[in-house]
């Protein structure tokens, strides 16, 4: 007789699924959030740029003037 | 049962539930928050709202994913993932995406926070519907 151990794991067996769509949500997860922080580092900085450079041709202009 | 055949079914598994992790923030980010961030015109740049409300929302979901596991697989009750769900979205993630688009937006400051909160109410309805049933398989 060959001895089954998933099948003899009686209801737990249903937390082999579950596990295996935590891990595969998880590691998505991780992925697109390593992404999004790093455009997101990117569009802050592009914008503070942008700013600064705003800033320092109007106060060129005020000292022109 | 054959070692190998139970990998792939972990993987086909583990590949569903990726699939759902897309849905679940993709979804409620481009149909409900996106759009009242834009109209309530807190700001023009569309790629940033959309990227900010998908990493709170992957965050969120991983975290909850987590909790849901770990309340699922002990004797805990699921009085942890209610507490969570409240904590993070009244306060952790309207407060955090508020601070974010302060960086990027000209609006005042009480018009951000009160569209950051309106999304994230509306957003976080579906939310609590979508999960009920796509997590009922614990």
């Amino acid at each position: 007789m060959t001895y089954n151990i998933l099948l003899d794991m009686g209801w737990p067996l249903l937390l082999i699924p579950a596990m295996g769509i935590t891990i595969g949500f998880v590691i998505v997860g991780i992925i697109v959030a390593v992404v999004c922080i790093i455009l997101i580092r990117k569009m802050i900085q592009k914008r503070r740029d942008e700013k600064y450079y705003e800033e320092k041709a109007q106060r060129e202009k005020n000292e022109s003037e | 049962m054959n070692i190998f055949l139970f990998y792939l079914v972990m993987i086909v598994i583990a590949l569903f539930g990726a699939v759902i992790m897309i849905l679940a923030t993709f979804i409620p980010t481009f149909l409900i928050e996106l759009p009242i961030i834009y109209f309530g015109k807190i700001t023009k740049n569309v790629i940033f709202i959309a990227i900010l409300n998908l990493l709170t929302n992957v965050l969120f979901n991983i975290a909850l994913i987590l909790l849901y596991y770990i309340c699922a697989t002990t004797n805990f009750s699921f009085w942890p993932v209610i507490i969570f769900y409240a904590f993070a979205e009244l306060l952790v993630i309207p407060l955090s995406e508020a601070g974010l688009y302060r960086k990027i937006s000209d609006a005042s400051s009480k018009r951000i926070i009160a569209f950051s909160y309106l999304a994230n109410i509306a957003s976080c309805l579906p939310g609590v519907a979508l999960s009920i049933i796509l997590f009922s398989i614990y």
